[in-house]
């Protein structure tokens, strides 16, 4: 049996047993078994992490003999994305998660040392089983092919990028932090160090999933040549639900833990969506029906919002009565779209006609009130101002021209050639446009893949505005290309306005200690 | 009307805006096999693989498959023979699907993960 298969099922089954120990302390309140609990938990934590740094260890020293490493890898890819391509599928992106579910678990029973610790024990350990389980059995990353490729399949090139590096361990970061806060919630009262708890693991799974959001935003726009940094892909939006009902939990004074319910649901239906294989839709996976398994956590975690459905009749914002029903309506408008978008296709106006009203109502509020909040809201919510102000110049006044180069007044292919590594071809063209001489490219790289090609988009910045170039054809032989040209207005608000808005949270946290 | 029914008003109607202007906003996809019983279609969006790509007389020119059937399409662009499946925007006359604009699956779904 390959060694990785051996950790992965160490660590379920020590998972496992640490759930069973966790309810035996629970309902014999004896301390002897909250310990056995304890030491298993960190056992199938360590387990996870062996099987984890085995499978990287597999990446960097081309082991081509484990399938996951031969479809994401290939000998050329430099280092860096060896160790990104750990993380760049199905597999190994639910690696990553179910270790630092373990890992955030450990941490906070760890420094707990009460019935709550029990509770939260149980839940989080038999949701990392449950994560196991499906990693074990249906996205085992080390099942083995039976003969020894000299080569791999190679990574897809849109993912050699270093965002792809971060993003995915943010995002998992995110989510697992999002498990912890439903468990914390649901068996914590709101006082005391229960409830600082509460506010620290809340801020920590917000920063991460703004960063995440944040970080696949600026990936897109950097790397797929259109121009944007949000396209209303069913993914994308999937990531926004439980970010609006993380942000709303913030803003009320009354039943939040609604909110952190919700958002625990809403990052299962993200994994839904992006691992579902919901067929008829081009946002698929076709054969890969694993995603459905996902659903049970998912109808699990609604129990304690339909017992407690009567209290949203109750909730009490902290700022604006209509505050609640503005983020309701920005969660449904795009629950809507993505659930829809799943079976037909959903043109953009839908959202630009509603959700983004909705978003300058908030917006809107947060200008009125800004004068009265502290430092550090003020901080979070001009970003918020700032993030409003570049995504509506993004969406509504962003222009687009193809360029067949040569003809247009303005811009001209000076030259355009080729370069050759042992990796990749990059054809390179060099262009005298009104904002001075770019280069942007064009890389294919050798790989197995029949992907093998991305554009390599250059952008000239000023505060106002970028202009975006991106090659999507050429002809080396006639000496011509076609070039996608963006003029995108104050997208620097849109990356400046995230980045007050994360800041903002770390120091409210380090304020109050987080 | 107190403050709760004012709320719960306005987010009614928030959402009965949101289904009609949904409700104008979508079109359904089709396979190629779907599009095969049409004689003529405009502005169809088809989904299937591409297969087949190969370049004639400066068009690129690719098969559009749903594992069972595959139309021609014409496109004046690149793309590639790409792992995942593709929408194809254009119109359908003569047996002929004359891309307008070829829409990639989503980049996050990424190696099927």
């Amino acid at each position: 049996m390959e060694i990785g298969n051996l950790f992965l099922l160490f660590s379920l089954t020590t998972s496992v047993f640490s759930a069973v120990f966790f309810l035996t302390a629970l309902k014999s309140r004896n301390i002897r078994y909250a310990k056995i609990a304890e030491d298993l938990l960190y056992a199938s934590t360590s387990a996870c992490f062996a099987a984890l740094m085995l499978l990287t260890y597999y990446f960097l020293t081309d082991n081509f003999s484990v399938w996951y490493v031969y479809a994401n890898s290939n000998l050329e890819m430099p280092t860096l994305y060896k160790l990104s391509a750990v993380w760049a599928g199905k597999e190994g992106s639910l690696l990553l998660w179910s270790f630092l579910t373990l890992l955030v678990t450990s941490l906070y029973i760890s420094k707990r040392k009460d019935l709550t610790e029990l509770k939260v024990g149980l839940i989080m350990s038999a949701f990392s089983s449950y994560l196991l389980i499906i990693l074990e059995f249906t996205s085992n990353p080390f099942v083995t092919i039976p003969y020894l490729s000299t080569n791999g399949y190679g990574l897809n090139p849109l993912l050699r990028t270093f965002e792809m590096v971060i993003h995915p361990p943010v995002v998992f970061l995110a989510y697992s932090l999002s498990a912890l806060l439903f468990s914390v919630v649901l068996f914590n009262s709101a006082k005391g160090s229960s409830a600082s708890d509460q506010r620290a693991i809340a801020r920590l799974s917000w920063i991460f999933l703004t960063l995440g959001i944040v970080i696949g935003g600026w990936w897109a726009y950097r790397t797929l040549g259109w121009g944007g940094f949000w396209g209303w892909d069913p993914v994308e939006n999937a990531s926004l639900l439980p970010w609006i009902t993380l942000t709303l939990y913030f803003h009320l004074r009354k039943h939040r833990e609604l909110f952190a319910y919700l958002t625990f649901t809403f990052v299962l239906f993200a994994t839904f969506v992006t691992r579902g294989g919901i067929i008829s839709s081009v946002h698929s996976f076709g054969s890969d029906y694993s995603g459905y398994l996902y659903l049970a956590p998912l109808l699990a975690s609604l129990i304690p919002i339909f017992s407690r459905i009567r209290d949203f009749e109750n909730i009490k914002s902290l700022c604006s009565p209509i505050l609640p029903v503005l983020f309701s309506s920005a969660f449904i408008i795009v629950f809507m779209g993505t659930v829809a978008n799943l079976m037909v296709k959903v043109e953009r106006s839908y959202y630009l006609i509603t959700f983004l009203p909705i978003f300058a109502m908030i917006t809107l509020l947060a200008v009125l009130k800004i004068k009265k909040m502290n430092s550090t809201a003020k901080l979070i919510h001009a970003g918020l101002i700032l993030l409003f102000l570049g995504s509506f110049s993004v969406w509504l006044f962003e222009t687009h021209e193809t360029l067949i180069l040569g003809s247009e007044n303005g811009f001209r292919l000076e030259d355009i050639w080729l370069n050759e590594d042992y990796e990749k071809l990059t054809v390179v063209a060099k262009i005298q446009t009104p904002y001075g001489v770019v280069h942007p490219a064009y890389v294919i790289y050798k790989i197995e893949r029949k992907e093998r090609g991305v554009s390599s988009v250059e952008i000239v910045s000023y505060p106002w505005k970028d202009e975006y170039f991106a090659i999507t054809d050429f002809d080396l032989k006639k000496k011509s290309a076609v070039l996608e040209h963006y003029t995108i207005p104050l997208i620097s608000c849109v990356w400046l306005g995230s980045a007050l808005m994360v800041a903002g949270v770390i120091l409210r946290g380090f304020y109050s200690r987080l | 009307m107190n403050s709760k029914r004012l709320s719960l008003a306005a987010l009614l109607i928030f959402i009965a805006i949101a289904v009609t202007t949904l409700y104008h906003n979508i079109s359904p996809y089709t396979s190629p096999s779907q599009l095969l019983e049409l004689d003529y279609a405009n502005d169809i969006q088809v989904v299937g693989k591409i297969t087949d790509l190969k370049a004639e007389n400066g068009m690129t020119v690719f098969k559009l498959t749903d594992s069972n059937v595959a139309v021609k399409v014409v496109y004046k662009g690149s793309v590639q023979q790409y792992d995942s499946e593709v929408v194809v925007i254009g119109d359908w006359k003569d047996g002929i699907l004359y891309a307008k604009d070829v829409l990639r699956k989503c980049h996050t779904e990424y190696a099927g993960g």
